[in-house]
């Protein structure tokens, strides 16, 4: 996975100045995001919070392209994501999602889901994508599924295979959309697990999440949103003691 | 009253060769029919779905037409229609002109299908996709297309039992089938009732063909695991 110039600490991802302003069927403007500027570096995995519509997810959206950039840039490894010449689906099997309702393909087995998109995609060869399935699914301890259709799967299961369906492209950077708000509360933490797992592994990734305790114990930064805007970021401890804004103290008082 | 007085069965079975060589027609041309329709239903579900506005409309407004218009006008349209096209100065035959104006009927009403199992759909399917670098070709082919037609070979099979009965229509143009064969005796014998009578048992027929095939298909469908839902 890693090249030569690829060091823990660089940069992955850069946000500058972004803006995504949607228009409303009945002609109202929002200002989904106004002005963001953070980074991401590579091995660093950062907790993006914030109150309900406060833009997170579309933050997050933007890094793989599922939201377009109306001002500003992103560049993913130096790929700028606003540049209209973007191969925008060579970057999208670059870069892992993992969404809430999972979106696994429900026509095909868990095995499917992974070797589908390898083959599409990275055209490897149906050997070498279930070759690399396999092993995936062993290392996950979900080879026993590997033939269940999703819908015979609980949510912790599907979201698991969804996981091992991103990782299988060999992602540099993985992105989170509350991957366990439609989760049972007995499978939050099969979910969280493989995702602690794949942290301390060294992974970069951006996790969209309700799960204070999880940004505390796992995340190294912490980003806060509110009505479209970066409000605060820092570290967990630091975040999570003495936030520096009022509107990060009034959201904690709620959530923790 | 005797049967016989109402239904001359001992006439009917003078023409049965007729009815079976009719039934035989319909069930061909349905099938020639149903097969275009479904690969030209399906080109134009693609095209009406195309961000290009000049494919886009063009074929919106060529269902629409279809839609609102009588098939009997279409079928009229296209059999005297295409025998005063120059370049076709030899008459096309008129069963190619049936086969043509039910095929592009019955491709309207399939595409309109075919759209609506798309948008049955889960959104979250197009995303994962794309999520994983498919493109948009290969989102449509691969994932979305066999979970829309799971959802509609119901409605689809309900569409070509009403091709098999649209299909009498071609009698108009003097194509041979099955309302052929009946309109043989009315001509014949002057005996309306046996005539259609007779007729209407024979789509009666293919209808109860069809519904076992459906139930069949159907059952096996919800064998596949990942329908069962």
């Amino acid at each position: 996975m890693d090249n030569g110039s690829a060091q823990k600490g660089d940069v992955l991802v850069k946000v500058e100045g972004l803006s995504k302003i949607f228009k409303t069927t009945d002609g109202r403007i929002i200002n989904a995001l106004t002005n963001v500027n953070t980074t991401v570096d590579r091995g660093e995995v950062v907790a993006i919070i914030g109150p309900s519509g406060s833009g997170k997810s579309t933050l997050l959206r933007t890094f793989n392209g599922l939201e377009t950039i109306s001002k500003g840039h992103i560049y993913i490894d130096g790929i700028d994501l606003a540049d209209k010449k973007t191969d925008m689906n060579a970057l999208r099997a670059d870069v892992g999602m993992v969404f809430q309702h999972f979106n696994l393909f429900q026509h095909k087995t868990s095995l499917e889901n992974i070797t589908l998109p390898q083959t599409l995609v990275r055209n490897c060869t149906s050997a070498q994508a279930d070759q690399i399935a396999m092993d995936l699914l062993r290392q996950l301890g979900l080879d026993h599924l590997a033939n269940n259709y999703p819908s015979q799967l609980s949510g912790g299961q599907q979201q698991r295979i969804a996981i091992a369906r991103a990782l299988a492209m060999q992602p540099k950077l993985m992105l989170f959309d509350e991957a366990t708000s439609a989760l049972d509360p007995e499978m939050v933490g099969e979910v969280l697990d493989l995702m602690k797992g794949l942290a301390t592994d060294g992974m970069t990734m951006c996790i969209v999440t309700h799960e204070m305790n999880f940004a505390r114990e796992v995340c190294d930064r912490v980003i806060f949103m509110d009505a479209g805007e970066l409000v605060e970021t820092g570290q967990p401890a630091e975040f999570f003691q003495n936030p520096s804004t009022d509107r990060a103290k009034q959201f904690l008082d709620k959530v923790l | 009253m005797r049967l016989i007085e109402f239904y001359n069965y001992r006439v009917v079975l003078q023409y049965l060769p007729e009815f079976a060589w009719g039934l035989w027609a319909t069930l061909w041309i349905s099938f020639v029919c149903l097969v275009g329709s479904l690969i030209l239903g399906t080109l134009v579900t693609v095209a009406r779905r195309s961000q290009k506005r000049w494919i886009s409309t063009p074929v919106a407004a060529y269902v629409e037409a279809v839609r609102s218009t009588p098939l009997l006008v279409q079928l009229y349209i296209v059999y005297y229609g295409l025998s005063q096209i120059p370049v076709l100065n030899v008459p096309v035959p008129a069963l190619a002109c049936g086969i043509f104006a039910l095929t592009i009927h019955t491709a309207a009403y399939m595409s309109e299908i075919i759209r609506g199992g798309i948008e049955a759909v889960d959104r979250g399917q197009f995303e994962g996709a794309k999520a994983v670098g498919m493109s948009e070709r290969q989102t449509m082919i691969h994932i979305i297309y066999p979970q829309a037609f799971a959802k509609i070979i119901p409605s689809l099979l309900g569409q070509a039992a009403v091709l098999v009965k649209d299909s009498s229509i071609l009698s108009f143009i003097a194509v041979f089938e099955l309302l052929g064969a009946g309109l043989i005796i009315l001509s014949d014998r002057v005996m309306p009732t046996e005539a259609f009578m007779t007729a209407a048992f024979g789509y009666l027929l293919i209808y109860l063909l069809m519904l076992v095939a459906s139930n069949k298909i159907q059952k096996k469908l919800s064998g596949n695991a990942w329908n069962s839902r």
